[in-house]
Protein backbone atom coordinates (compact mmCIF):
# COMPACT_ATOMS: atom_id res chain seq x y z
CA UNK A 1 0.00 0.00 0.00
CA UNK A 2 1.98 2.97 -1.20
CA UNK A 3 -0.88 5.33 -0.47
CA UNK A 4 -1.29 6.56 -4.04
CA UNK A 5 -4.74 6.11 -5.51
CA UNK A 6 -4.81 3.59 -8.33
CA UNK A 7 -6.01 5.03 -11.61
CA UNK A 8 -9.51 4.23 -12.77
CA UNK A 9 -8.20 2.12 -15.63
CA UNK A 10 -5.81 0.02 -13.58
CA UNK A 11 -8.50 -0.45 -10.93
CA UNK A 12 -10.94 -1.59 -13.61
CA UNK A 13 -8.43 -4.03 -15.06
CA UNK A 14 -7.62 -5.32 -11.58
CA UNK A 15 -11.27 -5.96 -10.80
CA UNK A 16 -11.91 -7.65 -14.13
CA UNK A 17 -8.89 -9.87 -13.49
CA UNK A 18 -9.89 -10.76 -9.96
CA UNK A 19 -13.44 -11.54 -11.09
CA UNK A 20 -12.12 -13.79 -13.86
CA UNK A 21 -9.81 -15.65 -11.49
CA UNK A 22 -12.68 -15.98 -9.04
CA UNK A 23 -14.86 -17.43 -11.83
CA UNK A 24 -12.16 -19.99 -12.62
CA UNK A 25 -11.99 -21.05 -8.97
CA UNK A 26 -15.76 -21.09 -8.79
CA UNK A 27 -16.14 -23.35 -11.83
CA UNK A 28 -13.63 -25.81 -10.40
CA UNK A 29 -15.57 -25.89 -7.11
CA UNK A 30 -18.91 -26.34 -8.86
CA UNK A 31 -18.29 -30.06 -9.38
CA UNK A 32 -17.93 -30.92 -5.66
CA UNK A 33 -20.74 -28.47 -4.91
CA UNK A 34 -23.06 -30.41 -7.25
CA UNK A 35 -22.23 -33.52 -5.26
CA UNK A 36 -24.22 -31.93 -2.42
CA UNK A 37 -27.43 -31.06 -4.21
CA UNK A 38 -29.17 -30.02 -0.98
CA UNK A 39 -27.13 -26.79 -0.78
CA UNK A 40 -27.71 -25.98 -4.44
CA UNK A 41 -31.43 -26.69 -4.21
CA UNK A 42 -31.66 -24.36 -1.20
CA UNK A 43 -30.05 -21.62 -3.25
CA UNK A 44 -32.29 -22.23 -6.26
CA UNK A 45 -35.16 -21.77 -3.83
CA UNK A 46 -33.60 -18.59 -2.39
CA UNK A 47 -32.72 -16.97 -5.71
CA UNK A 48 -35.52 -18.45 -7.81
CA UNK A 49 -38.67 -19.29 -5.92
CA UNK A 50 -38.45 -16.22 -3.73
CA UNK A 51 -38.13 -13.96 -6.78
CA UNK A 52 -41.22 -15.48 -8.40
CA UNK A 53 -43.74 -12.88 -7.27
CA UNK A 54 -41.76 -9.88 -8.49
CA UNK A 55 -40.93 -11.64 -11.78
CA UNK A 56 -44.56 -12.63 -12.42
CA UNK A 57 -45.93 -9.19 -11.55
CA UNK A 58 -43.36 -7.45 -13.74
CA UNK A 59 -43.97 -9.92 -16.56
CA UNK A 60 -47.69 -9.29 -16.43
CA UNK A 61 -47.33 -5.52 -16.60
CA UNK A 62 -44.61 -5.55 -19.23
CA UNK A 63 -46.83 -7.82 -21.33
CA UNK A 64 -49.84 -5.56 -20.83
CA UNK A 65 -47.88 -2.46 -21.84
CA UNK A 66 -46.55 -4.34 -24.81
CA UNK A 67 -50.14 -5.18 -25.76
CA UNK A 68 -51.23 -1.54 -25.56
CA UNK A 69 -48.22 -0.02 -27.32
CA UNK A 70 -48.00 -2.80 -29.88
CA UNK A 71 -51.67 -2.51 -30.73
CA UNK A 72 -51.43 1.27 -31.12
CA UNK A 73 -48.38 0.98 -33.35
CA UNK A 74 -49.66 -1.88 -35.49
CA UNK A 75 -53.06 -0.29 -36.00
CA UNK A 76 -51.37 2.60 -37.84
CA UNK A 77 -50.23 0.07 -40.42
CA UNK A 78 -53.49 -1.83 -40.33
CA UNK A 79 -51.86 -5.00 -39.10
CA UNK A 80 -53.30 -5.47 -35.63
CA UNK A 81 -53.33 -9.24 -36.06
CA UNK A 82 -49.52 -9.24 -35.91
CA UNK A 83 -49.75 -8.24 -32.24
CA UNK A 84 -49.16 -11.80 -31.06
CA UNK A 85 -46.01 -12.10 -33.12
CA UNK A 86 -44.66 -8.77 -31.96
CA UNK A 87 -45.33 -9.47 -28.30
CA UNK A 88 -43.99 -13.02 -28.39
CA UNK A 89 -40.79 -12.13 -30.24
CA UNK A 90 -40.16 -9.04 -28.13
CA UNK A 91 -40.66 -10.94 -24.92
CA UNK A 92 -38.82 -14.12 -25.79
CA UNK A 93 -35.80 -12.57 -27.44
CA UNK A 94 -35.30 -9.33 -25.57
CA UNK A 95 -37.54 -8.25 -22.73
CA UNK A 96 -37.79 -11.44 -20.70
CA UNK A 97 -34.05 -12.16 -20.41
CA UNK A 98 -33.04 -8.53 -19.87
CA UNK A 99 -35.73 -7.44 -17.43
CA UNK A 100 -35.46 -10.72 -15.53
CA UNK A 101 -31.71 -10.16 -15.20
CA UNK A 102 -32.18 -6.59 -14.00
CA UNK A 103 -34.83 -7.65 -11.47
CA UNK A 104 -32.70 -10.60 -10.43
CA UNK A 105 -29.75 -8.30 -9.75
CA UNK A 106 -31.94 -6.11 -7.57
CA UNK A 107 -33.82 -8.86 -5.76
CA UNK A 108 -31.51 -11.89 -5.52
CA UNK A 109 -28.10 -10.38 -6.33
CA UNK A 110 -28.18 -7.88 -3.51
CA UNK A 111 -29.33 -10.56 -1.08
CA UNK A 112 -26.42 -12.80 -2.13
CA UNK A 113 -23.86 -10.01 -1.82
CA UNK A 114 -24.95 -8.79 1.57
CA UNK A 115 -25.32 -12.32 2.92
CA UNK A 116 -21.82 -13.37 1.88
CA UNK A 117 -20.39 -9.98 2.85
CA UNK A 118 -21.82 -10.31 6.35
CA UNK A 119 -20.46 -13.84 6.62
CA UNK A 120 -17.08 -12.36 5.78
CA UNK A 121 -17.54 -9.52 8.28
CA UNK A 122 -18.44 -11.90 11.11
CA UNK A 123 -15.45 -14.18 10.45
CA UNK A 124 -17.69 -17.06 9.36
CA UNK A 125 -15.75 -17.53 6.11
CA UNK A 126 -12.45 -17.48 7.97
CA UNK A 127 -13.84 -19.97 10.47
CA UNK A 128 -14.65 -22.30 7.57
CA UNK A 129 -11.13 -21.93 6.20
CA UNK A 130 -9.77 -22.85 9.61
CA UNK A 131 -12.00 -25.91 9.65
CA UNK A 132 -10.48 -26.79 6.27
CA UNK A 133 -13.82 -26.24 4.53
CA UNK A 134 -13.29 -24.19 1.40
CA UNK A 135 -15.79 -21.31 1.58
CA UNK A 136 -15.73 -21.02 -2.20
CA UNK A 137 -17.03 -24.58 -2.37
CA UNK A 138 -19.44 -24.39 0.55
CA UNK A 139 -20.75 -20.82 0.27
CA UNK A 140 -19.94 -19.32 -3.12
CA UNK A 141 -20.38 -22.23 -5.55
CA UNK A 142 -23.89 -23.31 -4.45
CA UNK A 143 -25.10 -19.69 -4.64
CA UNK A 144 -23.54 -19.23 -8.05
CA UNK A 145 -25.14 -22.44 -9.33
CA UNK A 146 -28.46 -21.53 -7.75
CA UNK A 147 -28.57 -18.18 -9.56
CA UNK A 148 -27.36 -19.73 -12.78
CA UNK A 149 -30.12 -22.35 -12.75
CA UNK A 150 -32.84 -20.00 -11.51
CA UNK A 151 -32.33 -17.28 -14.13
CA UNK A 152 -33.49 -19.16 -17.30
CA UNK A 153 -36.46 -20.56 -15.40
CA UNK A 154 -37.46 -17.10 -14.23
CA UNK A 155 -37.04 -15.69 -17.74
CA UNK A 156 -39.25 -18.45 -19.14
CA UNK A 157 -41.95 -17.71 -16.58
CA UNK A 158 -41.62 -13.99 -17.39
CA UNK A 159 -42.21 -14.73 -21.10
CA UNK A 160 -45.27 -16.87 -20.47
CA UNK A 161 -46.90 -14.40 -18.09
CA UNK A 162 -45.97 -11.49 -20.37
CA UNK A 163 -47.54 -13.13 -23.40
CA UNK A 164 -50.64 -13.80 -21.35
CA UNK A 165 -50.73 -10.11 -20.39
CA UNK A 166 -50.35 -8.99 -24.01
CA UNK A 167 -53.09 -11.38 -25.03
CA UNK A 168 -55.33 -10.09 -22.27
CA UNK A 169 -55.01 -6.49 -23.49
CA UNK A 170 -54.95 -7.20 -27.23
CA UNK A 171 -57.76 -9.74 -27.39
CA UNK A 172 -59.94 -8.94 -24.39
CA UNK A 173 -59.64 -5.15 -24.45
CA UNK A 174 -58.73 -4.11 -28.00
CA UNK A 175 -60.64 -6.79 -29.81
CA UNK A 176 -57.97 -8.53 -31.85
CA UNK A 177 -59.27 -11.92 -32.92
CA UNK A 178 -58.12 -14.58 -30.47
CA UNK A 179 -57.58 -17.26 -33.10
CA UNK A 180 -55.56 -14.91 -35.30
CA UNK A 181 -53.50 -13.76 -32.32
CA UNK A 182 -52.43 -17.28 -31.38
CA UNK A 183 -52.06 -18.71 -34.88
CA UNK A 184 -49.86 -15.76 -35.94
CA UNK A 185 -47.78 -16.27 -32.83
CA UNK A 186 -47.49 -19.99 -33.42
CA UNK A 187 -46.49 -19.70 -37.05
CA UNK A 188 -43.91 -16.94 -36.64
CA UNK A 189 -42.08 -17.92 -33.47
CA UNK A 190 -39.42 -20.54 -34.19
CA UNK A 191 -37.24 -22.63 -31.98
CA UNK A 192 -34.28 -20.33 -32.64
CA UNK A 193 -36.21 -17.44 -31.06
CA UNK A 194 -36.76 -19.49 -27.92
CA UNK A 195 -33.15 -20.61 -27.83
CA UNK A 196 -31.89 -17.05 -28.33
CA UNK A 197 -33.75 -15.99 -25.20
CA UNK A 198 -32.57 -19.09 -23.37
CA UNK A 199 -28.92 -18.52 -24.25
CA UNK A 200 -29.19 -14.89 -23.22
CA UNK A 201 -30.74 -15.70 -19.88
CA UNK A 202 -28.11 -18.36 -19.15
CA UNK A 203 -25.34 -15.85 -19.92
CA UNK A 204 -27.03 -13.20 -17.78
CA UNK A 205 -27.44 -15.78 -15.03
CA UNK A 206 -23.71 -16.49 -15.08
CA UNK A 207 -22.82 -12.79 -15.13
CA UNK A 208 -25.23 -11.62 -12.43
CA UNK A 209 -24.57 -14.52 -10.05
CA UNK A 210 -20.83 -14.19 -10.54
CA UNK A 211 -20.85 -10.47 -9.84
CA UNK A 212 -23.08 -10.86 -6.78
CA UNK A 213 -21.04 -13.69 -5.26
CA UNK A 214 -17.69 -12.08 -6.10
CA UNK A 215 -18.64 -8.70 -4.65
CA UNK A 216 -19.91 -10.32 -1.46
CA UNK A 217 -16.91 -12.58 -1.13
CA UNK A 218 -14.46 -9.71 -1.49
CA UNK A 219 -16.45 -7.09 0.41
CA UNK A 220 -14.58 -5.00 2.94
CA UNK A 221 -15.70 -6.55 6.23
CA UNK A 222 -17.40 -3.44 7.62
CA UNK A 223 -20.96 -2.14 7.52
CA UNK A 224 -19.90 0.45 4.96
CA UNK A 225 -18.01 -2.10 2.88
CA UNK A 226 -20.97 -4.49 2.66
CA UNK A 227 -23.26 -1.62 1.68
CA UNK A 228 -20.84 -0.51 -1.00
CA UNK A 229 -20.49 -4.05 -2.33
CA UNK A 230 -24.28 -4.39 -2.55
CA UNK A 231 -24.53 -1.18 -4.54
CA UNK A 232 -21.73 -2.28 -6.83
CA UNK A 233 -23.55 -5.57 -7.45
CA UNK A 234 -26.64 -3.79 -8.77
CA UNK A 235 -24.70 -1.27 -10.85
CA UNK A 236 -22.24 -3.76 -12.33
CA UNK A 237 -24.92 -6.41 -12.99
CA UNK A 238 -27.18 -3.92 -14.78
CA UNK A 239 -24.43 -2.46 -16.96
CA UNK A 240 -22.95 -5.85 -17.80
CA UNK A 241 -26.41 -7.25 -18.60
CA UNK A 242 -27.23 -4.46 -21.06
CA UNK A 243 -23.78 -4.57 -22.61
CA UNK A 244 -23.85 -8.34 -23.07
CA UNK A 245 -27.38 -8.04 -24.43
CA UNK A 246 -26.22 -5.73 -27.20
CA UNK A 247 -23.29 -7.96 -28.07
CA UNK A 248 -25.41 -11.10 -28.17
CA UNK A 249 -28.24 -9.47 -30.13
CA UNK A 250 -25.77 -8.23 -32.74
CA UNK A 251 -24.39 -11.75 -32.94
CA UNK A 252 -27.75 -13.48 -33.28
CA UNK A 253 -29.38 -11.21 -35.86
CA UNK B 1 14.57 -17.48 11.27
CA UNK B 2 16.93 -20.02 12.71
CA UNK B 3 16.16 -23.69 12.84
CA UNK B 4 14.99 -25.05 16.18
CA UNK B 5 15.46 -28.56 17.41
CA UNK B 6 13.50 -30.47 19.99
CA UNK B 7 14.89 -32.71 22.71
CA UNK B 8 15.55 -35.60 20.35
CA UNK B 9 17.30 -33.39 17.82
CA UNK B 10 14.54 -33.17 15.20
CA UNK B 11 14.29 -29.84 13.44
CA UNK B 12 11.10 -28.02 14.27
CA UNK B 13 9.66 -25.64 11.74
CA UNK B 14 9.26 -22.23 13.30
CA UNK B 15 5.86 -20.69 13.63
CA UNK B 16 5.72 -17.37 11.88
CA UNK B 17 3.92 -14.67 13.79
CA UNK B 18 3.27 -11.38 12.11
CA UNK B 19 6.27 -9.98 10.35
CA UNK B 20 9.41 -10.79 12.28
CA UNK B 21 8.62 -13.22 15.05
CA UNK B 22 8.99 -16.95 15.08
CA UNK B 23 8.33 -19.32 17.89
CA UNK B 24 8.28 -23.02 18.37
CA UNK B 25 5.87 -25.26 20.12
CA UNK B 26 7.66 -27.75 22.35
CA UNK B 27 4.97 -30.40 22.04
CA UNK B 28 6.50 -31.34 18.72
CA UNK B 29 3.84 -29.77 16.56
CA UNK B 30 5.84 -29.24 13.41
CA UNK B 31 4.73 -26.85 10.68
CA UNK B 32 2.30 -25.11 12.86
CA UNK B 33 0.88 -22.28 10.80
CA UNK B 34 -1.34 -19.37 11.56
CA UNK B 35 -1.78 -19.07 7.84
CA UNK B 36 -5.21 -17.57 7.88
CA UNK B 37 -5.57 -13.82 7.47
CA UNK B 38 -7.95 -13.43 10.34
CA UNK B 39 -5.43 -14.77 12.74
CA UNK B 40 -2.32 -12.88 11.78
CA UNK B 41 -3.64 -9.34 11.93
CA UNK B 42 -3.61 -9.50 15.67
CA UNK B 43 0.11 -9.64 15.92
CA UNK B 44 0.99 -6.85 13.58
CA UNK B 45 -0.09 -3.59 15.07
CA UNK B 46 0.58 -1.78 18.29
CA UNK B 47 3.27 -1.94 20.88
CA UNK B 48 2.60 -4.99 22.99
CA UNK B 49 -0.11 -6.70 21.06
CA UNK B 50 -0.37 -10.14 22.47
CA UNK B 51 1.08 -12.73 24.70
CA UNK B 52 1.28 -16.12 23.06
CA UNK B 53 1.29 -18.92 25.54
CA UNK B 54 2.19 -22.47 24.86
CA UNK B 55 0.81 -25.30 26.89
CA UNK B 56 2.85 -28.34 26.24
CA UNK B 57 0.65 -31.34 26.31
CA UNK B 58 1.83 -34.91 26.12
CA UNK B 59 4.40 -34.62 23.33
CA UNK B 60 3.10 -36.00 20.08
CA UNK B 61 5.33 -38.50 18.44
CA UNK B 62 6.97 -36.85 15.50
CA UNK B 63 6.32 -39.95 13.45
CA UNK B 64 2.60 -39.60 13.90
CA UNK B 65 2.77 -36.00 12.83
CA UNK B 66 4.83 -36.53 9.74
CA UNK B 67 2.58 -39.40 8.72
CA UNK B 68 -0.54 -37.39 9.04
CA UNK B 69 1.02 -34.48 7.22
CA UNK B 70 2.15 -36.69 4.36
CA UNK B 71 -1.00 -38.69 4.00
CA UNK B 72 -3.52 -35.95 4.33
CA UNK B 73 -3.49 -33.00 1.99
CA UNK B 74 -3.20 -29.45 3.29
CA UNK B 75 -6.96 -29.05 3.46
CA UNK B 76 -7.32 -31.82 5.98
CA UNK B 77 -4.73 -30.28 8.28
CA UNK B 78 -7.75 -29.27 10.30
CA UNK B 79 -7.43 -32.59 12.04
CA UNK B 80 -4.34 -31.17 13.64
CA UNK B 81 -5.10 -27.49 14.06
CA UNK B 82 -8.33 -25.92 15.03
CA UNK B 83 -8.77 -22.27 15.81
CA UNK B 84 -11.12 -20.65 18.24
CA UNK B 85 -12.27 -17.14 17.52
CA UNK B 86 -12.84 -14.10 19.63
CA UNK B 87 -16.51 -13.92 18.74
CA UNK B 88 -17.01 -17.63 18.23
CA UNK B 89 -17.69 -17.11 14.50
CA UNK B 90 -20.57 -19.58 14.57
CA UNK B 91 -22.41 -20.09 11.31
CA UNK B 92 -25.55 -18.07 11.77
CA UNK B 93 -27.81 -20.04 9.45
CA UNK B 94 -27.53 -23.22 11.52
CA UNK B 95 -28.51 -24.11 15.07
CA UNK B 96 -25.99 -25.08 17.75
CA UNK B 97 -26.18 -28.79 16.96
CA UNK B 98 -25.55 -28.26 13.25
CA UNK B 99 -22.70 -25.85 13.99
CA UNK B 100 -20.89 -28.45 16.03
CA UNK B 101 -21.72 -31.15 13.49
CA UNK B 102 -20.47 -29.01 10.59
CA UNK B 103 -16.80 -30.13 10.52
CA UNK B 104 -17.84 -33.78 10.95
CA UNK B 105 -20.33 -33.62 8.11
CA UNK B 106 -17.87 -31.83 5.85
CA UNK B 107 -14.89 -34.09 6.47
CA UNK B 108 -16.39 -37.51 7.09
CA UNK B 109 -19.21 -39.75 5.94
CA UNK B 110 -20.14 -40.93 9.40
CA UNK B 111 -23.69 -42.24 9.84
CA UNK B 112 -26.15 -39.80 11.36
CA UNK B 113 -26.39 -41.73 14.64
CA UNK B 114 -22.65 -41.43 15.16
CA UNK B 115 -22.62 -37.72 14.29
CA UNK B 116 -25.34 -37.26 16.89
CA UNK B 117 -23.32 -39.08 19.53
CA UNK B 118 -20.17 -37.10 18.73
CA UNK B 119 -21.92 -33.75 18.83
CA UNK B 120 -23.85 -34.48 22.03
CA UNK B 121 -20.75 -35.68 23.87
CA UNK B 122 -18.80 -32.57 22.87
CA UNK B 123 -21.69 -30.32 23.85
CA UNK B 124 -21.89 -32.16 27.17
CA UNK B 125 -18.17 -31.46 27.67
CA UNK B 126 -18.77 -27.72 27.42
CA UNK B 127 -22.00 -27.94 29.42
CA UNK B 128 -24.36 -26.91 26.64
CA UNK B 129 -26.06 -30.17 25.72
CA UNK B 130 -29.37 -28.59 26.67
CA UNK B 131 -28.83 -25.73 24.23
CA UNK B 132 -28.47 -27.88 21.13
CA UNK B 133 -31.55 -26.50 19.41
CA UNK B 134 -30.83 -22.81 19.99
CA UNK B 135 -29.69 -20.59 17.15
CA UNK B 136 -26.40 -18.68 17.50
CA UNK B 137 -28.35 -15.43 17.87
CA UNK B 138 -29.92 -16.70 21.09
CA UNK B 139 -26.59 -17.41 22.81
CA UNK B 140 -24.71 -15.14 25.17
CA UNK B 141 -21.07 -14.31 24.40
CA UNK B 142 -19.73 -16.93 26.78
CA UNK B 143 -22.11 -19.59 25.49
CA UNK B 144 -21.21 -18.82 21.88
CA UNK B 145 -17.56 -19.26 22.72
CA UNK B 146 -18.27 -22.57 24.44
CA UNK B 147 -20.19 -23.78 21.38
CA UNK B 148 -17.23 -22.71 19.24
CA UNK B 149 -14.99 -24.68 21.57
CA UNK B 150 -17.18 -27.75 21.17
CA UNK B 151 -17.01 -27.28 17.40
CA UNK B 152 -13.25 -26.92 17.57
CA UNK B 153 -12.76 -30.20 19.48
CA UNK B 154 -15.35 -32.26 17.64
CA UNK B 155 -12.71 -33.53 15.19
CA UNK B 156 -10.32 -34.28 18.07
CA UNK B 157 -7.54 -31.91 17.03
CA UNK B 158 -4.07 -32.26 18.47
CA UNK B 159 -3.35 -28.55 18.60
CA UNK B 160 -5.91 -25.89 19.42
CA UNK B 161 -5.37 -22.19 18.76
CA UNK B 162 -7.36 -19.75 20.86
CA UNK B 163 -7.67 -16.17 19.65
CA UNK B 164 -8.42 -13.90 22.63
CA UNK B 165 -10.64 -16.43 24.42
CA UNK B 166 -11.17 -14.22 27.49
CA UNK B 167 -12.21 -10.94 25.88
CA UNK B 168 -15.54 -9.49 26.95
CA UNK B 169 -16.63 -12.30 29.25
CA UNK B 170 -18.23 -11.94 32.64
CA UNK B 171 -16.22 -13.44 35.54
CA UNK B 172 -18.26 -16.65 35.65
CA UNK B 173 -18.03 -17.33 31.91
CA UNK B 174 -14.36 -16.48 32.07
CA UNK B 175 -13.83 -19.01 34.84
CA UNK B 176 -15.74 -21.62 32.83
CA UNK B 177 -13.69 -21.04 29.68
CA UNK B 178 -10.49 -21.09 31.71
CA UNK B 179 -11.42 -24.41 33.28
CA UNK B 180 -12.38 -25.83 29.88
CA UNK B 181 -9.03 -24.84 28.38
CA UNK B 182 -7.26 -26.61 31.25
CA UNK B 183 -9.46 -29.68 30.81
CA UNK B 184 -8.85 -29.84 27.08
CA UNK B 185 -5.16 -29.83 27.86
CA UNK B 186 -5.10 -32.30 30.74
CA UNK B 187 -7.86 -34.71 29.75
CA UNK B 188 -7.70 -34.73 25.97
CA UNK B 189 -4.00 -33.90 25.69
CA UNK B 190 -4.60 -31.02 23.31
CA UNK B 191 -1.68 -28.65 22.88
CA UNK B 192 -3.06 -25.15 23.27
CA UNK B 193 -1.79 -21.93 21.82
CA UNK B 194 -3.52 -18.98 23.43
CA UNK B 195 -3.33 -15.43 22.18
CA UNK B 196 -4.46 -13.08 24.91
CA UNK B 197 -3.91 -9.87 26.80
CA UNK B 198 -5.19 -11.25 30.06
CA UNK B 199 -2.01 -11.74 31.97
CA UNK B 200 -3.56 -13.02 35.17
CA UNK B 201 -5.70 -15.66 33.47
CA UNK B 202 -2.81 -16.81 31.35
CA UNK B 203 -0.57 -17.18 34.36
CA UNK B 204 -2.90 -19.85 35.71
CA UNK B 205 -2.93 -21.99 32.56
CA UNK B 206 0.26 -21.33 30.64
CA UNK B 207 3.32 -23.52 30.86
CA UNK B 208 5.30 -21.10 28.78
CA UNK B 209 4.65 -17.64 27.41
CA UNK B 210 5.93 -15.35 24.72
CA UNK B 211 5.52 -11.62 24.79
CA UNK B 212 5.21 -10.10 21.35
CA UNK B 213 6.02 -6.53 20.51
CA UNK B 214 5.93 -4.96 17.11
CA UNK B 215 5.75 -8.38 15.47
CA UNK B 216 8.77 -9.71 17.33
CA UNK B 217 9.18 -11.76 20.47
CA UNK B 218 10.11 -9.37 23.24
CA UNK B 219 10.40 -11.87 26.06
CA UNK B 220 9.90 -15.54 26.78
CA UNK B 221 9.58 -17.62 29.90
CA UNK B 222 7.01 -18.79 32.40
CA UNK B 223 4.55 -16.09 33.52
CA UNK B 224 6.44 -15.81 36.84
CA UNK B 225 9.72 -15.29 35.02
CA UNK B 226 8.16 -12.61 32.83
CA UNK B 227 6.86 -10.78 35.86
CA UNK B 228 10.33 -10.80 37.34
CA UNK B 229 11.85 -9.58 34.09
CA UNK B 230 14.58 -6.96 34.08
CA UNK B 231 13.06 -5.14 31.12
CA UNK B 232 10.87 -2.25 32.30
CA UNK B 233 8.64 -2.61 29.21
CA UNK B 234 7.93 -6.27 29.93
CA UNK B 235 7.28 -5.51 33.60
CA UNK B 236 4.93 -2.71 32.59
CA UNK B 237 2.89 -5.09 30.46
CA UNK B 238 2.77 -7.83 33.07
CA UNK B 239 1.64 -5.48 35.83
CA UNK B 240 -0.62 -3.42 33.59
CA UNK B 241 0.90 -0.14 34.72
CA UNK B 242 -0.03 3.04 32.87
CA UNK B 243 3.41 4.54 33.49
CA UNK B 244 6.43 3.09 31.80
CA UNK B 245 8.41 2.94 28.61
CA UNK B 246 5.35 2.11 26.48
CA UNK B 247 3.85 5.56 25.91
CA UNK B 248 0.21 6.45 26.54
CA UNK B 249 0.12 8.86 23.60
CA UNK B 250 -0.02 7.88 19.99
CA UNK B 251 2.88 9.63 18.23
CA UNK B 252 1.75 13.19 17.45
CA UNK B 253 2.94 16.67 16.61
CA UNK B 254 3.79 19.06 19.41
CA UNK B 255 0.68 19.66 21.54
CA UNK B 256 0.85 23.48 21.72
CA UNK B 257 1.81 23.86 18.09
CA UNK B 258 -1.15 21.76 16.93
CA UNK B 259 -3.61 23.43 19.31
CA UNK B 260 -2.80 26.93 18.13
CA UNK B 261 -2.25 26.24 14.46
CA UNK B 262 -5.53 27.64 13.18
CA UNK B 263 -5.50 26.25 9.65
CA UNK B 264 -4.44 22.71 10.33
CA UNK B 265 -6.83 20.02 11.51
Amino acid sequence: MSGTRPSLLSEGVRRLGSTTLFLAGLIIQCVPALARPRLVINQIYNAGARSLVIIMLSGLFVGMVLGLQGYDLLRRFGSEEALGTAAALGLLRELAPVITALLFAGRAGTALTSEIGLMRATDQLTAMEIMAVDPVRYVAAPRFLGGLIAMPLLAAIFSVIGLFGAQMIGVQLMGVDKGVFWSQTQSSVGLHDVSEGLIKSVVFGIACSLIAVHEGYNATPTAEGVGLATTRTVVASSVVTLLLDYVMTAEFL
Amino acid sequence: MGAFTDASGNVIQPLAIGTGATLTVPAGATQLQLGVNGNTYLYNAGAFTATVSIQSAVPLSSQLLSESLDDIQIGAAAQIYFGLFQNGALLTDMDVFENVAFPVREHTDLPEALVRLLVLTKLQAVGLRGAFALSPGELSGGMARRVALARAIVMDPEVLIYDEPFVGLDPISLGVILRLIKQMNKVLGITSIIVSHDVRELASVADDSYLLSGGRIAATGTPAELRASDSPAVRQFMTGSAEGPVPFHYPAADYATQLFAADEP
